[in-house]
């Protein structure tokens, strides 16, 4: 295995990315809960909420420089690693770079500065106003990176010349079909791994015996937004699916385990894939259930593997993440409801309550990465 | 429309096999300081809250 | 393609050369002197001085490290062939440089966050971070300077190459402290700065040596008339600044600390000549010898959506990175977050 170029290549792209994700996944939605937090000490003058600030600001610089160093290794393997890939599609992806390096990085790189260490060098409005700068680079380098992701999943506005991409109509590019709806998608799951890493860290300090006003207010955002947003998370997951279905129906039918086309389809919950006999073992389903959600319809036509013989994705790892982050999002959704009616009813989440908000600190992490995994691993080959 | 293999780098195995296992390591390593790092601070402001509230600070149930 | 004007595969290429080497220079000048300050930090005392000088550069690294992800991605889109060779060569160097600028990274946020126990390993970290990076910058500059030569005499050269860049992010490291320390960490800074000075001094004439010796076509570009006369004055005003800095830093600080912006000034000037020189000597070859900028260039249209951008986007980067040297201005003491 480690005299294979390509697939060390591919390997290590895989690390880096793997690793690069779980910061900006946390620092996309950190930095706007940032600046809500410094908004409501803004307005109501309650020292708690800057107490929570100060805390946070600290993680976020933190979790924020994993991201820029890790994020620099990346800008060189697209060199180092996958020369091909810039010579072909450059002239699209270059840009897309560009255009995030220019109007995200240097923005949050240069005001994440004042946003830090400008306490009392700056006025308190200008101070606000650096960490706002810092949220909207976060996000327009979410923007970026999403743009040129989903341009790899479902290219549009180009045309190949001698075998080199060559942009033909920018906005098509950038809003490709698949985009909005993975920027949607990608930007839940910021606010929901931050969120729980809010609602999971307060919870940790409440359980310890910190009952700190800014430990109060900690747990009371995370869990609020997180109850808020899994519910939406699950409708735009849902669409995104149905855009998959249109666009790459192969990783649809690897996601569902479905080797053979037809109607009443079933959902499949437990199974072990088996590419060589490309059949299900110990296959547990719901009769009808897939046609009913990608077509929703029972008797609805699911396409399935035998459509795309040697053409499809690697079946087992598509089919277990898309488990992995549909089991984890079902989680996250009991835990943040009871926990908010908890919150909401008692003031207090209780021990047990506590205990599973820290146990689901990290779910963020865990989803986004299998997720992750589902969409790119389900791109090959 | 451009299959992975195709645009791999010609560097030698054994170079990416190194460099892989070193970013590897050095992963794992700062993942284990970023997750220590965070509990790290939580538990400090707790330190902050017993010295105010007396060693006693234990969780009370409170019904509200 | 009419609003791009007369052969745009013509200047847009030469274009992106000129906005690549800006970059490549503001990364060097800046995160030179911080890396510089890294360095520097195995001559500091005791903590508090250490405090003292990562609270000089703590506002600024993370924008000035920007600029090589700027570097390489322009490198990266407009001559993405060059960038896959380049880096390709320079595989094992970029690997190490990167590994350090990870380390120093995170040593920086860690070292405040973690038990007080821990403290003096992040610095260690920061400052073994600092060296790599630093080294490994150097020794892509010698072999990339020899055209990507094996060989022992070219891994001497590049041995070289790396200990003069890594004296000369220390020398500019050096005079960014003498701005901005305050005390006895100032006067040391002048003194750093001086004897860090000479070991910049013998890489710069290392590499100046070299490049024409390698080349016949760089011999012939500085040496023909009326080149020599007309290229003169870059070495004669690089070898004026490091005499008059070398006697001047031995009266560093100045009473009343007046002046003391002068030394960096002064080792910006001495960058900024270097790499001038290196420019026109190579352009318009990115890579040494074997391919030109025309050769490799992306796309004309990709090109011209990147240089709109930044058209209006770089003035504005360097506004804000301005504004943001100007809320920091002064001496910096223990700045800190928590």
């Amino acid at each position: 295995m480690l005299d294979d170029p390509v697939l060390l290549a591919r390997l290590q792209f895989a690390a880096n990315i793997t690793f690069h994700i779980l910061f900006p996944t946390i620092t996309i939605a950190l930095g706007w809960m940032l600046l809500f937090m410094k908004l409501r000490f803004t307005w109501t003058r309650d020292s708690a909420w800057m107490e929570l600030y100060r805390f946070w600001v600290k993680v976020f610089a933190l979790t924020f420089s994993l991201g820029v160093v890790s994020g620099i290794v990346m800008s060189f393997q697209f060199g180092t690693n996958w020369p091909g890939f810039m010579n072909t599609v450059g002239n699209i992806a270059g840009p897309l770079l560009a255009y995030e390096v220019m109007t995200a990085f240097f923005l949050e790189a240069v005001f994440i500065g004042v946003m830090l260490f400008g306490h009392g060098r700056v006025a308190n409005w200008a101070h606000t106003i650096a960490t706002a700068l810092v949220a909207i680079g976060t996000t327009l380098s979410a923007f970026w990176i999403i743009a040129l992701s989903s341009w790899m999943h479902t290219p549009a506005g180009f045309e190949m010349r001698d075998g080199v991409a060559h942009a033909t109509d920018w906005s098509a590019i950038v809003f490709n079909p698949s985009m909005p709806i993975r920027l949607a998608h990608m930007l839940l799951a910021s606010g929901l791994t931050a969120a729980f890493l809010v609602a999971g860290m307060s919870a940790w300090r409440w359980l310890r015996g910190d009952r700190a006003p800014a430990v109060r207010n900690g747990l009371r955002l995370g869990v609020t937004v997180a109850a808020v947003l899994i519910p939406v998370q699950i409708f735009v997951g849902d669409m995104h699916g149905l855009n998959t279905l249109e666009h790459q129906p192969a990783k649809i039918a690897a996601i569902e385990a479905n080797w053979e086309t037809g109607p009443h389809t079933p959902l499949v919950l437990f199974a072990i894939p088996d590419e060589a006999a490309r059949e299900n073992r110990f296959e547990i389903g719901i009769p009808s259930g897939a046609s009913w959600i990608l077509k929703h319809d029972a008797a609805g036509v699911v396409p399935g593997l035998d459509q795309f013989e040697e053409r499809h994705p690697p079946v087992s790892p598509v089919f277990w993440s898309f488990r992995v982050m549909v089991g984890t999002g079902m989680a996250m959704l009991a835990v943040a409801w009871v926990a908010a009616w908890r919150l909401w009813r008692r003031g207090e989440p209780g021990t047990l309550v506590g205990a599973a908000l820290v146990a689901m600190t990290f779910s963020g992490w865990v989803a986004t990465i299998s997720g992750w995994y589902v969409t790119e691993i389900g791109r090959q080959p | 429309m451009l299959a992975t293999h195709e645009a791999a780098s010609d560097v030698p195995a054994a170079m990416i096999a190194t460099t892989f296992l070193g970013y590897m390591g050095l992963y794992a390593f700062l993942l284990a300081a970023y997750v220590g790092t965070l509990y790290y601070l939580a538990g400090k402001g707790r330190r902050t809250d017993v010295t105010v509230e007396g060693p006693g600070a234990v969780p009370v149930p409170s019904q509200a | 393609m009419e609003l791009l004007g007369y052969a745009p595969a013509l200047w847009l290429p030469a274009a992106f050369a000129g906005l690549m080497g800006l970059a490549i220079l503001l990364y060097v000048v800046l995160d030179g002197y911080d890396l510089g300050v890294g360095l520097l930090l195995g001559g500091a005392r005791d903590e508090a001085e250490r405090d003292a000088m990562i609270a000089a550069i703590g506002p600024f690294w993370d924008a000035n490290e920007t600029w090589l992800v700027l570097a390489t991605g322009l490198l990266l889109v407009a001559f993405p062939m060059a960038h896959g060779v380049i880096l390709g060569a320079l595989y094992l160097p970029v690997a190490l440089m990167l590994l350090g600028l990870i380390l120093r990274g995170v040593a920086f946020k860690f070292r405040t966050k973690m038990a007080p126990g821990s403290k003096l390993s992040w610095d260690r970290a920061f400052l073994g971070g600092s060296a790599l990076a630093a080294l490994a910058q150097g020794w892509m500059l010698g072999s990339y300077v020899l055209g990507f030569q094996q060989g022992w005499a070219a891994n001497l050269f590049a041995a070289v190459t790396a200990l003069g860049l890594a004296a000369a992010y220390a020398f500019i490291g050096a005079c960014w402290l003498v701005v901005k320390a305050e005390g006895e960490l100032q006067r040391r800074a002048a003194q750093w700065a001086r004897s860090t000075l000479g070991f910049a001094a013998l890489g710069l004439v290392a590499v100046s040596v070299a490049t024409p010796l390698i080349s016949d076509r760089i011999f012939a570009k500085w040496f023909s008339l009326p080149n020599v006369l007309l290229l003169a004055p870059i070495p004669l005003a690089t070898a004026a600044l490091l005499a008059g800095l070398w006697l001047a830093l031995g009266r560093y600080p100045r009473p009343g600390d007046r002046w003391n912006w002068v030394p960096f000034a002064g080792a910006v000037g001495i960058f900024v000549l270097a790499f001038v020189g290196l420019a026109f000597s190579f352009y318009p070859y990115v890579v040494p010898g074997t391919l030109t900028i025309w050769e490799v260039a992306a796309a004309p249209e990709s090109l011209a959506v990147i240089l709109t951008a930044s058209v209006f986007v770089l003035p504005m980067i360097l506004a804000y990175t301005a504004f943001s040297y100007w809320v920091f201005r002064g001496k910096l003491g223990t700045l800190r977050y928590e």
